[in-house]
């Protein structure tokens, strides 16, 4: 079987990958995109490979390779239905609310005045996100009105057309941490807690890591999130409400794991070799 | 010429030399232990590195 990898920087993770799919017998071929060039009448070489593994730290990349490899017919991993529900939160978040899967109160508009009547309706503190970003980039806690006003007028002002549209979500009052879930092939198979003293609690921002259980309640939400967007391998992100529980915050189609690994003891990089192999073998969807 | 493979540049900032211990992949990212600075790896014949782009609006997981 003839497994790609594609990326655009290789990290920690894809080294790993790399490393365990050789270990299950497979060699794979990694892509640096950044040299790639596509001919869409032609899939030429990309035709000899089972699956491609997508593993491009921008998303730009990700949806160019995951586009193309669906033309081409070429299995990608994870598909481009995956990657597109789950590139843009406003997407994601419609289709969690699609499928009855509980996330934080939200409001979305287009104008910053709506924008602002939006917020007040949620109340102080507000979080607002880019509806494209990751690693905790651009969040903002908005205490007040004078907050969400400012933070709105910047946006507007100096952001990209990606900024033109106002998400705002209610602020959780979390127990100083959130919840991290690894899901491949459907399966919750890891997870672990991120805390931190900061109300951002990524690991991009310094968060510090645990592994937890994966209680019957974790595993029924995230394997609800992950049905939802489909796919191979996703990470979901769960905060746990007071009121109302566990809710779904994020649902990630390009996990990074380096750090999950020693605190949970689950090969997670192993796991998504394995699941990678059964798809080329035809073993899988 | 010889087929063996260089796991070592110098980083282009500080000039140390930066080694890898297997052979490096083109896009792998390294950092340097003397001066700090993230890396990339744009060559693989020379081995050739230069500091890693800052993180772009659309980088993530």
């Amino acid at each position: 079987m003839r497994i790609a990898m594609t990326y655009t920087r290789l990290r920690t993770e894809e080294r790993l990958l790399l490393d365990e799919c050789e270990s299950l017998g497979a060699k794979v071929t990694p892509i640096d995109l950044r040299q790639a060039v596509f001919d869409p009448h032609d899939p030429g070489e990309w035709s000899r490979f089972d699956a491609v593994v997508e593993r491009s730290v921008s998303l730009t990349s990700s949806r160019v390779v995951a586009r193309l490899m669906e033309s081409f017919g070429v299995r990608c991993v994870n598909p481009r239905a995956t990657i597109e529900l789950c590139a843009d939160k406003l997407v994601t978040s419609a289709a969690l609310v699609a499928a009855c899967v509980p996330i934080p109160y939200m409001r979305v508009a287009t104008s910053p005045e709506a924008g602002m009547r939006g917020i007040e309706q949620l109340g102080y503190p507000a979080v607002l996100k880019p509806t494209i970003g990751s690693w905790g980039r651009l969040i903002a806690k908005v205490n007040d009105r004078d907050a969400a006003e400012s933070v709105l007028e910047h946006r507007d002002t100096l952001g990209s057309v990606n900024h033109a549209v106002v998400y705002a979500q209610e602020h959780i009052e979390k127990p100083g941490r959130d919840l991290r879930v690894f899901v491949i092939g459907g399966e919750p198979v890891a997870a672990i807690a991120r805390y931190s003293e900061h109300w951002v609690t990524n690991t991009a921002r310094g968060a510090r890591t645990e592994g937890i259980e994966i209680s019957h309640e974790i595993r029924e939400i995230s394997a609800q999130a992950a049905a939802v967007v489909g796919g191979d391998a996703v990470a979901v992100d769960l905060l746990e409400c007071p009121e109302r529980g566990l809710l779904v915050n994020e649902v990630n189609h390009s996990m990074e794991f380096r750090n999950s690994i020693d605190v949970t003891g689950v090969n997670i990089p192993g796991l998504l070799a394995r699941h990678t192999l059964e798809i080329a073998a035809g073993e899988r969807a | 010429m010889s087929d063996t493979i260089t796991t070592q540049a110098a980083c282009p900032e500080c000039d140390a030399p930066v080694g890898f211990e297997r052979e490096p992949l083109s896009g792998q990212v390294s950092r340097c232990s003397d001066c700090g600075v993230e890396l990339e790896v744009t060559c693989l014949s020379p081995l050739t590195l230069e500091v890693a782009p800052e993180i772009e609006e659309d980088w993530g997981e």
